[in-house]
């Protein structure tokens, strides 16, 4: 989790931020509700703390997907361009950094 | 304290570390990228409080809070994106 907040904060692309998120974010808080899950042991509340973790690991990775596609959509790219040709031709352009 | 609390206290200091783009951000999206790390860290808190003071509300809390985070963000990125919304 920690590197997630850490590459939310100093990636300097909406694409890299989305990278530290998806995955050490899903990957993190799955690892963390798997430690409550063996702490707590077979009690009442961990098939519920199971549930939490099932929907987070599906959910995680669809909202970065849409994230990613409504990014893509709001840069004025067409459909027939894929996205790898977009990134090449902003390099190649001369880009537009996010001078932060 | 116990490990529980310690842990809660690190996953407070890293939301509000994650929370530096979303009052920062130079664009919406990055806003909605913290806000949805910063949503799944707060459900996390609150299984560690129910988890420690063996109180089943403050679950339910969690999944209802995750319920509406996952639901909010895809909505708000539906706005965004425009189009037909399905």
């Amino acid at each position: 989790m920690f590197t997630a907040a850490l590459g939310i904060l100093r990636f300097t692309d909406i694409y890299m931020r989305l990278h530290a998120s998806g995955k050490a974010g899903t990957g993190g808080t799955i690892s963390i509700l798997a430690g409550v899950l063996i702490r707590v042991g077979l009690h009442q509340i961990s098939g519920k703390i199971l549930l939490i973790m099932i929907f987070i690991l599906f959910t995680g990775p669809i909202v970065a997907h849409s994230i990613g596609r409504a990014a893509h959509v709001h840069s004025g790219a067409t459909d027939n361009v894929p996205f790898h040709d977009v990134a090449t031709k902003d390099k190649e352009d001369g880009g537009d950094e996010d001078v932060d | 304290m116990s490990l529980l609390t310690a842990v809660s206290v690190i996953l407070l200091f890293i939301a509000i570390l994650a929370s530096y783009r979303l009052f920062l951000g130079p664009t919406i999206y990055d806003r909605l990228v913290s806000l949805n790390v910063v949503g799944v860290i707060i459900s996390i808190i609150l299984i560690l409080i129910s988890v420690e003071t063996d109180l089943g509300l403050y679950l339910d809390i969690a999944l209802s809070f995750v319920l509406l985070d996952f639901v909010g963000t895809i909505a708000m990125v539906k706005y965004l994106e425009g189009g037909e919304f399905v």
